[in-house]
């Protein structure tokens, strides 16, 4: 006490900034000596429960490992399965183990495949998890939670949660979004694409590509039929659609693929421009040359992309209007194509042009 | 009389492991136990197997190094299967032009694996 009575009766015959300085000084010293004994309690608690996780994570691997093993041919191979469903079945009250239990069987199929896994599937429905999934669902109170039990019903299959997933096709998260993609693109194959009928909301391109490589995976079958999605009022779902039709050669709907080449989105008209360029789909270029002056540049230059594969004879005045192009790839295209429909006529352009820059194109086209 | 072939098996996922050792010993195959490549390669020097399943990626010696340790150094013919949760084609010419025998890309069917193991050891 006299040591404290002392501390504390230093500062009386000090100058106040001083005395204040030293007050400061031991608040702070007070304070980091508190937060150094709360981090070392926060550390404690969290090696702890770093132990009880691995020990809990064992345990389940160990249980799941035994009912994947029980042979189809065990006359107690229900009861032997029944005890193992009762012994996890007592752990799941709590939240924390229900998580480390889901995240075992995430890593279990992830490293197997084949019959294991159905049963992996099989189990997680036994075990009462797909409630807790749709219980999320229902909740629906953080994006985070319902994008996590959407991907826990994608990974183990659940047809029956289809109704509550559909819910969300046009949820304003994105990632939300992708999991409603991709659970029902891996539960129903191409049958899932279905939600494009009733999707309002964009696609990005990134989930474009991860919907068309999902969808490789898928065993061969019937494709549906795209029409449907062709027309639709959604411009992400049109430009996917037409994906489709590329990857799958989809070439049914040819009137309907022709007339998106007047759709009001850009986008579409570029997409569709690019489609009928690679598959020499009929009609298509006398369409493009019709409406060329209607178009916009980005079209432009793209439909004489097109008329480099697809030009023929007939099509010479069209390109001969455009030689002189005030655009430079619209140009150096018109050029290559006239080259290809009729040489005779491109080389007269050598004396026709003054220009250096025009003679210097057509050299490097005669040479190339 | 019956051989048990042996094989030795490099993973450092314990869950896969186990779950592979169960299912190759029911099948009669005698294992050793590997849970990186250091380890794998103590266990080949050690047990001359029949026959050898490693991950590419594992802790210290990977997959990889373990194929060319066993094909340069040790110069034996033992066929190898390799797995991975990585489908990269890299990874898989790698392998292959390291000397492994196999490959199979994660998740893989116990049932697949089996079949060919006993094709490899024909």
């Amino acid at each position: 006490m006299s040591i404290l009575n002392q501390l504390l009766n230093f500062t009386e015959d000090t100058p106040i900034i001083i005395a204040i300085i030293w007050k400061l000084v031991s608040i702070f010293i007070i304070s980091i000596l508190l937060l150094i004994g709360i981090l070392k309690i926060v550390r404690f608690n969290m090696r702890f429960n770093e132990k009880n996780d691995k020990k809990l994570q064992i345990f389940y691997e160990k249980l799941l490992i035994e009912y994947l093993l029980i042979e189809k041919e065990n006359p107690e191979k229900i009861i032997e399965h029944q005890k193992i469903i009762d012994k996890i079945s007592k752990t799941l009250k709590r939240k924390r183990y229900r998580k480390i239990l889901i995240k075992t069987f995430h890593k279990t199929k992830g490293q197997i495949a084949g019959d294991a896994s159905s049963n992996v599937d099989e189990l997680f429905v036994k075990l009462g998890l797909t409630e807790y999934s749709k219980r999320k669902l229902r909740k629906n109170n953080n994006w985070v939670n319902t994008a996590v039990a959407i991907r826990d019903l994608k990974t183990f299959n659940i047809k029956d949660a289809e109704k509550e997933v559909s819910k969300f096709i046009n949820s304003k998260s994105e990632e939300v979004r992708q999991e409603v993609f991709f659970y029902f693109i891996a539960v129903f194959g191409f049958d899932g694409l279905s939600f494009l009928d009733k999707l309002t909301e964009p696609i990005t391109l990134w989930t474009r590509i991860r919907i068309l490589e999902s969808l490789k995976k898928i065993e061969l079958q019937e494709f549906p039929d795209p029409k449907n999605w062709l027309e639709s009022e959604n411009e992400y779902v049109v430009i996917l659609a037409l994906e489709l039709v590329a990857t799958y050669n989809l070439f049914d709907n040819l009137e309907v693929l022709t007339a998106l080449l007047s759709h009001k989105n850009e986008k579409v008209r570029l997409k569709c421009i690019e489609l009928f360029k690679e598959f020499y789909i009929p009609n298509g270029k006398e369409v493009l040359i019709n409406s060329f002056y209607q178009r916009t540049l980005k079209e432009q230059v793209c439909i004489f992309k097109l008329l480099e594969d697809q030009a023929t004879k007939e099509d010479e005045k069209f390109i001969l209007k455009n030689i002189n192009n005030s655009n430079f790839e619209i140009k150096v295209s018109a050029l290559k194509i006239l080259n290809s429909i009729n040489r005779s006529k491109f080389l007269e352009f050598k004396f026709i042009f003054s220009n250096q820059e025009n003679t210097k194109i057509i050299q490097h086209i005669e040479y190339s | 009389m019956y051989k048990k072939y042996k094989i030795v098996i490099a993973e450092d996922n314990t869950l896969f492991l186990t779950f592979i050792k169960f299912k190759l010993e029911k099948e009669g195959f005698e294992l050793y136990l590997a849970e990186n490549g250091k380890q794998a390669i103590e266990l080949i020097e050690k047990h001359n197997p029949d026959l050898i399943l490693t991950d590419v990626m594992m802790d210290f010696i990977s997959g990889l190094e373990v194929i060319s340790y066993v094909r340069n150094t040790l110069k034996s013919q033992t066929p190898i299967i390799v797995f991975s949760a990585s489908g990269q084609e890299e990874i898989v010419l790698k392998a292959f032009h390291l000397g492994a025998n196999d490959f199979i890309g994660k998740p893989l069917s116990p049932n697949e694996l089996v079949i060919r193991i006993k094709k490899l050891l024909k």
